[in-house]
């Protein structure tokens, strides 16, 4: 590595910035180079030479002294602060969940806990797996599981799936943000081989429901297959006013 | 008033270099610390931790090793394309940014830190290939991934004008303009990813080229240079994240009742 050997820098630096240039722009246009500067001190910066944003100035945070500020130069003008590109996709993680026909119910989330997926004991909840897709990813299954029914409450809101059909919609929802999914295939499979592949997160995004069918071994007190429903995107994940 | 205990450590950052359409990490190089700087940074307002932000430098401006100053103080001299000053633990409030050459100051510019937060800094190119240097502050999005997803931002700060990112083929990034970033989280691995004109199949403006991302890391990937004098790269700068989930289910057992059986609402799957 190359090492300048400077010496200790001056305490204040006072390069007038709209006229200090590297040595191969010594001769571009004074015009041009304040014109350039004067887009940067107004944050018009960003792209501007494409034309296709217009960056808004930094944004203002909550008791900030302003660029210019400093008991440095006044002259220094701010940094850009970079923004998210128009096409940044968003993403969370769900908190409701809209079964065709208009029925919701709320999304907690839920772990693996010994090779068990604890999906809330509440059947009217159901549970979104945290290890996998968030709404909106560009990659990976987005894994909800819930009860069919329980011995202590009765029937599931996911018994509801055994009825489900392809084509129909399913809509995910957190406070500000809603993501729609369209059934592309409903499958039982034995339990002990539903993780084959159920939770891979590579591939593209989609949603994959999942419960019990099949037929119930009272002895054991558990259905013999998994319910799986799949559904994909439809567009991106978008921002909504509330969830009602 | 002098306040805060400025680090100026260089970790192990990594910077990437592109040759043969492969992105090789490049490490092991050593940024050299200036003594005046153990001092710290002189700024007007208190010293306390929580009054503190962590801060990287990136160098984007290729071709050129510069000295990179904050608030008058040295924090790297003979700083190479696509190195990565830091992590510098700054006061937070507002703090100048100086690149210099020699005697010569390329550019300075006041920034804004705010506490605790961890942002990159990056020096670079405008769009315009005949603009002068700019400096944009990126924030770094620590938000916590499951152990094998990757979170990954992608900036533009290259001299061209608005592109489209490519990933394993399809746009993923659509249209970043130079200072405009995307985040993205994605499984753990290895993507070929091109760089190419907003809208257009090509030609194309850096790679195919692979990029592998890790696990439970940041990785945020700067687009540099300029694509006519041949100096196009990517600066890979690499933070690691908290783990957030659990691992994937063997059984996911949610009937223990029989009810929906009894209604006879599961034998349509009983095969």
């Amino acid at each position: 590595m190359e090492q300048l050997n400077s010496p200790v820098p001056p305490a204040v630096v006072r390069p007038p910035a709209t006229t200090r240039v590297g040595p191969s722009a010594v001769g571009a246009a004074v015009v041009k180079i304040a014109l350039l500067t004067a887009a940067l001190l107004t944050g018009a910066g960003c792209g501007a030479s494409s034309g296709t944003t217009s960056a808004p100035p930094p944004p203002a945070t909550a008791g900030a002294p302003t660029p210019q500020s400093s008991d440095h130069d006044g002259e220094v003008p701010p940094a850009r602060v970079g923004t998210p590109a128009a096409s940044q996709r968003i993403r969370f993680v769900p908190s409701s969940i809209v079964l065709p026909g208009g029925s919701r119910a709320p999304v907690d989330p839920a772990s693996t806990v010994d090779g068990l997926l604890a999906v809330p004991e509440n059947v009217q909840r159901v549970g979104w797996w945290d290890g996998g897709a968030q709404a909106g990813d560009p990659f990976g299954a987005l894994a909800i599981a819930g009860h069919v029914d329980s011995a202590k409450s009765g029937l599931g809101f996911f018994v509801q799936l055994q009825r489900i059909r392809a084509g129909e919609t399913i809509t995910l929802r957190d406070s500000g943000h809603q993501a729609s999914y369209k059934v592309t295939s409903i499958r039982s499979v034995p339990q002990d081989a539903l993780a084959t592949g159920t939770f891979d997160q590579t591939g593209p995004h989609r949603l994959v429901l999942i419960t019990c069918t099949g037929r119930y071994d009272r002895a054991r007190g558990g259905y013999e297959r998994n319910l799986v429903v799949t559904a994909m995107p439809v567009g991106l994940a978008k921002p909504v006013g509330s969830t009602g | 008033m002098v306040v805060s205990q400025n680090v100026l450590m260089r970790l192990p950052g990594v910077a990437t270099r592109l040759r043969s359409g492969r992105l090789r990490p490049v490490v092991g190089f050593l940024l050299l610390v200036v003594a005046t700087a153990a001092a710290g940074l002189s700024v007007g307002s208190p010293a306390s931790a929580a009054d503190t932000a962590v801060v990287y430098v990136v160098q984007g401006l290729p071709g050129t090793n510069v000295e990179i100053q904050v608030d008058g103080k040295s924090v790297a001299t003979g700083a190479e394309p696509t190195d990565i000053v830091g992590p510098l633990t700054l006061a937070s409030g507002q703090r100048k940014l100086t690149v210099r050459q020699g005697n010569t100051v390329l550019l300075e510019r006041m920034f804004t830190i705010r506490p605790n937060t961890n942002s990159d800094v990056v020096v670079h190119r405008p769009a315009s290939p005949s603009g002068k240097p700019v400096i944009t502050t990126f924030a770094n999005n620590l938000a916590a991934v499951p152990a094998d997803k990757a979170s990954v931002t992608v900036a533009h700060t290259a001299a061209v004008p608005p592109a489209d990112i490519k990933v394993n083929g399809k746009v993923l990034f659509a249209n970043v303009a130079n200072g405009e970033s995307l985040h993205v989280v994605v499984p753990a691995g290895t993507y070929t990813v091109q760089i190419v004109p907003t809208g257009q199949s090509g030609p194309s403006i850096l790679g195919p080229a692979a990029l592998p991302v890790k696990g439970g890391e940041l990785t945020n990937v700067y687009a540099i240079g300029e694509p006519k004098s041949g100096t196009m790269n990517v600066v890979v700068h690499e933070l690691a994240l908290s783990k957030t989930g659990t691992g994937k289910p063997g059984r996911v057992n949610t009937g223990t009742g029989g009810q929906a059986a009894e209604l006879g609402l599961t034998s349509l799957w009983s095969n």
